[in-house]
């Protein structure tokens, strides 16, 4: 019998679970080898304390029992995190949010009275229990935020201080609970009633505050890689009678993350054509002291695509994003948008060196083959996303609009959402081997494609000038040439194709063709047609492997077909040195606007130069703040593993070529 | 009739008003030392070597097809942004492209030249109406001038032309250490100035831009040396100009 096996039969669940986190949190802390991360594991096994049981409200009580929960600082907002303690359970609801207007507009107590829903209202009375407790054990102390706490119980939100504070709350709960990667919401509009007669300079202090406290345990919070904590605020927007929404706090969310040089929280601007030339240059000017964050998401292609896909019109409007940038409607959804994904590298490689493949006569015979992966690819995914089931998720239910409407929970599809998103990785590479093979063995016949396949899977030993030809020469991915465009758009509406005819169960599926995985999701796939090597990365989202003008990759993504389905993601990521962009402000701003109505669907810009990256990755004692946008997230660039620190260095520099 | 084109650079914020495509054309009556698009010298398709691979400079393009390349970016054009065209001395040859010219200004593409003047004057009067504005080298008016091939008094008739049409101008000087920093010279440049009152003027630093452009043609890297920003400032004191700014580049 394997290891694996040995522990399935005889470790008991609950202490592999544990383990397993523990071993994530490992990785957060810098343990790079097996035997570093099973060391930590050892080491620390007694100091985490886990929370297994069936009852999720009795398992947040004892856990809220045995955290410290005393108050130190009267000047700031409560929020209790204790690393070391673990609510486990694997299919918890994830990257989603929560509806916050709920905890803000009510009382624990009136959400109570308004549940019938047994588990819900269990859950209620813990929140309320945790409440008790953090008022009990801090009874010698008297501060507004421990009265805004006690309001919680028997009261709605009277000041943004206060919504902050609530929000925070729960927030904290949330995370504790492990419902990671939460965002925040619309936050500009559901706080809009408390700063109306407020003075920008009062809503600046309490917005820095709160977002200094939601970035404090940013290790705790991070992923796989630091930074990655979904942490997203969604600022501005189209109203549904196709006037744009902001008020003051849509600027101060930008102003305060630029005035704080923090990767995270982060903000995603809801951009549209009328929007104010205001806020796109403060958006601008956040962007470009390269914290990688408004990512920009353009109401006018994304929402026509979430009425296409069957969202109602009143709740595409009222869209957020999960823990990147996957669209999905606010306040009313139990949709997990990036747990699956589509690797169409992967697939392409499955069946690349087949013998099928050397049969093929021309590109149409290439990708009936290849759509034959797909259409595996798509039941495969239909099915996992129909059999996946909730793990806890009372507290999600909770504090999700139509949940508490229809008093059901979210695995019980309490939820008026349920559809699932794939995120896609690699559909760059698969345009660009295409093209590659299309070029050399159908089109000039240089080689046979047995011979183009040999040197491919020698890995373009001994044939560099091919693989340099193929790279600097011929078209990408990227290139805004009509065949590509055609070729690209030929297989994503294939894929909806596909999906629609796997279609089975209560939830639908849409996928996007921007994936956090380009570099981890690669690592196994051998070398492919477009010059990339054995594990090299994939593209990064919408880019393209070429130096290519900004305009161009704007082009070639507002040309590419979102409808339907594909509306999962897709986000254009192009690298600027700040020089550049402080010399050409004006003009930047003018190109942001004309690029939304040229329809790109999301933007996001890493504001960098190579030379800073090489100096920061020779001395990172001396760029210890530096912060680089790496897929939906920014980070601190010295804290990435060394291959992202590689590729971006190789990609600022492809960049600086194309407009330099 | 086929242009001779050795690179179409897209997004170009500089050399214009709004977005621009920048076209440069091979070929040059110049030929500056420190020039940073060597390949643009001669108007004939070069072919070097880069690690191995065998690469040219230069592809032809006819009027439809430079056109079309150029529409690329149309939507980006509001605020004034279109296409410039450079080189090489892109006024050796749009004289035959007037079709061209009149196209682009039929679709609203504004139209903008970088030009050393060093051409025949009858270039000029056959392209100076579709033109909106030139962006013109002031290089050397000494007897240094023939050290790259150049004929001041040819520049300064053309600088007259341009003068009576009344056409949006800005001169540039890239300055080299040691070649055109001399009182002499710039003593006559900023007569020019103030004689022809250009909209504006540049002034800037020449740096080694073209690299590894001169050593896949196997010629020699120029040695250039920064101008520091004081010395900057005392130039541009001396040419005592109200529209006048230091570039970076």
């Amino acid at each position: 019998m394997s290891i694996k096996g040995l522990i399935k039969k005889f470790v008991p669940k609950s202490v592999v679970f544990k383990a397993r986190t523990i071993l994530a949190e490992s990785k957060r802390t810098g343990n790079k080898s097996k035997k570093q991360k099973l060391m930590f594991v050892a080491k620390n096994y007694f100091k985490y304390k886990s929370f297994n049981n069936r009852d999720e409200a009795k398992n947040l009580i004892n856990m809220y029992k045995k955290m410290d929960l005393s108050v130190k600082d009267g000047d700031s907002f409560i929020y209790f995190i204790d690393d070391k303690k673990i609510f486990y359970n694997p299919n918890n609801y994830s990257n989603g949010t929560v509806c916050y207007s709920l905890i803000l507009d009510y009382s624990l107590s009136e959400l109570k009275e308004k549940s019938t829903n047994e588990d819900m209202k269990k859950e209620y009375d813990a929140l309320n229990k945790i409440v008790d407790m953090i008022l009990e054990r801090n009874k010698d102390k008297q501060n507004k935020y421990l009265t805004y706490i006690n309001n919680l119980k028997t009261q709605k939100a009277q000041s943004l201080e206060e919504a902050f504070q609530r929000i925070l709350f729960l927030n904290s709960v949330l995370w504790q609970a492990r419902h990671d990667r939460m965002g925040l919401g619309r936050m500009d509009l559901y706080l809009d009633r408390f700063v109306k007669d407020m003075k920008s300079g009062e809503i600046s202090l309490v917005v820095s505050k709160f977002l200094q406290t939601l970035h404090k345990d940013y290790k705790f919070k991070s992923g796989n890689l630091l930074g990655d904590t979904g942490q997203i605020i969604i600022c501005g927007g189209l109203n549904e009678d196709g006037t744009y929404f902001s008020n003051k706090l849509t600027y101060i969310f930008i102003e305060e993350l630029k005035k704080l040089q923090i990767p995270d929280p982060k903000v995603l601007l809801r951009v549209a054509d009328n929007m104010p030339d205001k806020l796109l240059t403060t958006a601008f000017d956040c962007m470009k002291t390269g914290i990688g964050c408004p990512l920009l998401s353009n109401d006018q292609k994304v929402i026509p695509a979430m009425i296409e896909f069957g969202y109602e019109e009143k709740d595409a409007y009222n869209y957020v994003v999960s823990a990147c940038w996957e669209p999905f409607v606010a306040d009313v959804s139990a949709e997990l948008n990036n747990n699956f994904n589509i690797n169409f590298l992967k697939l392409f490689t499955n069946v690349l060196f087949s013998d099928e493949m050397k049969q093929a006569n021309g590109l149409d015979d290439v990708l009936k083959i290849y759509y034959k992966q797909i259409n595996q690819e798509t039941k495969r995914l239909t099915q996992a996303v129909n059999n996946f089931m909730f793990g806890q998720d009372v507290l999600c239910s909770c504090f999700n609009k139509a949940c508490f409407e229809s008093q059901k929970l979210m695995k019980d599809f309490g939820a008026k959402y349920n559809n699932f998103g794939v995120t896609g990785l690699g559909l760059a590479n698969v345009v660009d081997s295409l093209i590659a093979i299309d070029e050399i063995v159908f089109k000039s016949k240089q080689k046979s494609l047995v011979e183009f396949l040999e040197i491919v899977k020698n890995n373009f030993g001994g044939h560099e000038n091919l693989r340099a030809y193929i790279q600097d020469e011929l078209l990408k991915y990227g290139n805004d040439d009509e065949c590509v465009v055609e070729l690209t758009n030929k297989i994503i509406n294939k894929t909806k194709e596909l999906f629609n005819n796997n279609a089975q169960g209560k939830r639908r599926i849409k996928f996007g063709l921007s994936s956090p995985d380009y570099i981890c999701g690669t690592i196994d796939i051998p070398a492919t047609p477009d010059g990339r090597l054995d594990g090299e990365p994939a593209n990064v989202h919408i880019s393209c492997r070429k130096p290519v003008a900004f305009t161009e990759l704007i082009s070639f993504a507002s040309k590419l077909d979102y409808s339907k389905m594909a509306f999962n993601g897709n986000v254009v990521d192009y690298m600027l040195t700040p020089t550049f962009l402080e010399d050409n402000s004006q003009k930047f701003v003018e190109f942001l606007k004309l690029a939304i109505k040229k329809g790109f669907f999301q933007m996001q810009l890493n504001v960098v130069s190579s030379e800073t990256l090489i100096k920061a990755k020779n001395n990172p004692e001396l760029y210890k703040n530096l912060i680089v946008r790496v897929w939906g997230f920014s980070a601190y660039f010295n804290e990435l593993p060394e291959e992202y620190k590689n590729y971006l260095i190789e990609r600022a520099q492809k960049s600086e070529y194309a407009y330099q | 009739m086929n242009m001779l084109i050795s690179n179409i650079q897209r997004f170009c914020l500089r050399d214009g008003k709004g977005i621009r495509t920048t076209v440069f054309f091979m070929g040059c009556p110049l030929r500056c030392f420190w020039c940073s698009n060597p390949e643009n010298f001669k108007s004939e398709i070069i072919k070097y070597n880069k690690n191995g691979t065998e690469k040219t400079f230069g592809k032809i393009y006819t009027e439809d097809e430079l056109f079309c390349e150029i529409m690329k970016d149309k939507d980006f054009y509001e605020n004034g942004g279109g296409v410039t065209f450079s080189g090489g001395e892109c006024l050796l040859f749009l004289k035959g492209h007037t079709n061209l010219l009149e196209k682009l200004k039929q679709n609203g593409v504004s139209i903008c030249v970088e030009t050393c003047l060093n051409v025949p004057s009858e270039n000029i009067q056959k392209v100076k109406n579709y033109i909106d504005e030139f962006f013109i080298d002031l290089k050397v008016f000494t007897d240094k001038a023939k050290q790259i091939n150049c004929e001041p008094n040819k520049v300064i008739s053309n600088l007259k032309l341009l003068k009576d049409k009344n056409a949006i101008t800005t001169f540039r000087l890239p300055l080299v250490k040691g070649f055109n920093d001399d009182k002499d010279n710039l003593g006559i440049i900023k007569n020019i100035i103030h004689k022809f009152n250009p909209n504006c003027v540049e002034i800037f630093s020449v740096m080694n831009l073209g690299k590894e452009k001169y050593q896949s043609l196997g010629l020699k890297v120029p040695d250039l040396k920064k101008f520091s920003p004081s010395e900057m400032e005392n130039i541009k004191t001396f040419l005592d100009y109200e529209n006048l700014v230091i570039n970076k580049f």
